[in-house]
């Protein structure tokens, strides 16, 4: 039986544009073992919250998804719609980035938490809501009783996030994926979803962010993403200590911690994606000949990494 | 001083009828001088922002006083309140709201040069535009089709066309990822070495803080604590 929980193989996402289509993620392979913790990162517009929304088919119809992501050894985007429909949010959870837009201000948060229950596994709105208000208890919210009868713009955005979290885990999803569930919150608010999101222990957890804090502290596995592609899949410690890729580390040379040093010029815009060559390779202090040409993604002693450096 | 502002209180009324009062700034005093980064941290909610805003005179003050190159801010005449405002600006947390998303960049960036009768070309603009990295291509374009970091470039190039004296940076960075941020302070810090603006630096990083501000200062229920500004110190004492 594979240990894989989650494979994403050559997958391909285009919008359309003026000209040629807009290719906001580019033949991407990823492989998420059962209970690993993955963070996806790279800087805004890489095209990471795109791979995560396709993996669910949550995309806007005018986008063209091809490839395959493999979950039990179906191909999640050849699905029906209604299989996908009893899946999604039940065995695959998806939690949104920002608390703002993300909760129905008509409805109370309790029921909006306990609703995956009563639309999954047949739960009436008594005992859902029960499952609910502990779910929200055990996350820290205060009162939460009391809480769980209230209205969205009655909660912080704090509590707002953790009521995000516990939409998602409620129906013990078997995969949780979450896009940048710490973008704009204090310090304190980071440690407070880092630890329950190091709470959720067992779980398969895909997030993506651009917050190498939470990466660091987090993950098992880091991916990073730019310019659509991956760049390099490494080991959380590993990566930490000494990134192979150029671009990510300069990404971490960038941490206020590692002397804030910026990297020069910016990522190529997407209409250029399809010119030859590596797509790093104008902003790379390292750049050579062979750069004129895309590297593939090269095995590097247990890690991945698209750089003609790691060839071997 | 270029700005000094003493005993500053601000309270705020909310709930039914506006009957329950709370105290945000409690008798702040603060400086900051010409050419100086002033660091300010503190949690969410800790009033921050609003103290920024008093010191630009966007917010009245319930007491104290703020003063700018010497003189209050409330007494200013309505000339050299003109001119108080051309030299005192903010750049937001959320760059996309300060631009009108019907606006091209181009009609946005125009606006200052219209709005204090400043002699306007493209060429000026154009230049304005290099020194924060961004070039023609980008004017013609709305805020949605720009990215984070592109916004909060634009919004400093607008601000920087008044020549302000002051800036207040309300959490510039926090929306960005570390590489847009470093470039962003790292062009903060090059304008402030050519123009020799002082900026009041919000944030909830004390790392940052640390790195970019020669003073920083915690604003705890209301008051304001000095900070030291070693960079070796626990980045936990900011939140602790």
């Amino acid at each position: 039986m594979s240990s894989a929980a989650l494979v994403i193989k050559n997958l391909t996402v285009e919008f359309p544009g003026h000209g040629n289509p807009i290719r906001a993620v580019d033949r991407v392979d990823l492989e998420i073992k059962k209970g690993e913790r993955v963070v996806l990162v790279g800087e805004t517009g890489s095209g990471k919250s795109v791979l995560l929304l396709s993996l669910l088919r949550l995309l806007p119809a005018s986008a063209r998804t091809t490839g395959e992501v493999l979950y039990k050894g179906k191909n999640l985007l050849r699905m029906s719609e209604d299989e996908l429909c009893r899946i999604r949010g039940q065995e695959l959870a998806y939690i949104p980035q920002g608390t703002g837009s993300a909760l129905n201000p008509v409805l109370t948060v309790g029921i909006q938490v306990a609703e995956p229950l009563m639309v999954h596994l047949g739960f009436k709105k008594g005992p859902a809501l029960e499952k609910a208000v502990s779910l929200l208890g055990q996350l820290g919210i205060p009162e939460a009783r009391k809480r769980a009868f209230e209205y969205p713009h009655q909660y912080s955005g704090g509590m707002k996030q953790r009521a995000l979290v516990a939409m998602g885990v409620v129906a013990e999803p078997e995969i949780l994926l979450a896009d940048e569930p710490t973008k704009g919150v204090d310090w304190e608010k980071r440690e407070e979803i880092l630890n329950l999101f190091q709470s959720l222990t067992g779980k398969t957890i895909l997030t993506v962010t651009h917050d190498l804090w939470f990466a660091e502290k987090f993950a098992q596995k880091v991916a990073v993403m730019y310019a659509a592609q991956i760049v390099e899949v490494a080991p959380q410690v590993e990566f930490f200590r000494q990134p192979l890729h150029p671009y990510a580390q300069a990404l971490l040379a960038a941490l206020p911690s590692r002397g804030l040093q910026p990297l020069a010029g910016y990522a190529p815009e997407h209409s250029r994606y399809h010119e030859p060559g590596c797509r790093f390779r104008k902003r790379c202090s390292r750049a050579f000949h062979r750069c004129q040409e895309e590297p593939p993604l090269f095995e590097h002693n247990g890690r991945w990494v698209r750089c003609w450096l790691c060839a071997g | 001083m270029l700005v000094e502002a003493v005993n500053l209180c601000k309270t705020y009324k909310i709930g039914w009828f506006r009957k329950r009062r709370i105290e945000v700034i409690k008798e702040v005093a603060i400086s900051v001088a010409e050419g100086e980064t002033v660091g300010l941290v503190g949690e969410s909610g800790s009033g921050k922002t609003t103290l920024g805003l008093l010191l630009t005179g966007l917010l009245k003050p319930d007491g104290g006083q703020v003063f700018f190159k010497g003189k209050a801010i409330s007494e200013l005449t309505p000339r050299e309140k003109k001119d108080f405002r051309r030299q005192v600006q903010v750049i937001f947390q959320h760059p996309e709201v300060a631009f009108n998303p019907k606006w091209r960049l181009r009609r946005s960036l125009a606006e200052p040069y219209k709005l204090h009768k400043i002699p306007f070309t493209e060429e000026l603009l154009l230049e304005h535009l290099k020194t924060v990295g961004l070039s023609s291509e980008h004017l013609d374009r709305y805020p949605s089709q720009l990215s984070g970091g592109e916004l909060q470039r634009a919004a400093i190039a607008r601000v920087m066309v008044l020549e302000p004296k002051f800036l207040v940076l309300d959490e510039p960075t926090s929306m960005l990822d570390v590489i847009t941020q470093a470039q962003i302070i790292r062009l903060l810090q090059a304008i402030q070495k050519e123009k020799g603006v002082a900026y009041l630096f919000i944030t909830h990083d004390l790392e940052l803080a640390r790195l970019f501000c020669q003073r920083i200062y915690r604003l705890v229920e209301g008051k304001l604590e000095e900070m030291p500004t070693v960079r070796s110190a626990s980045r936990d004492s900011a939140t602790s």
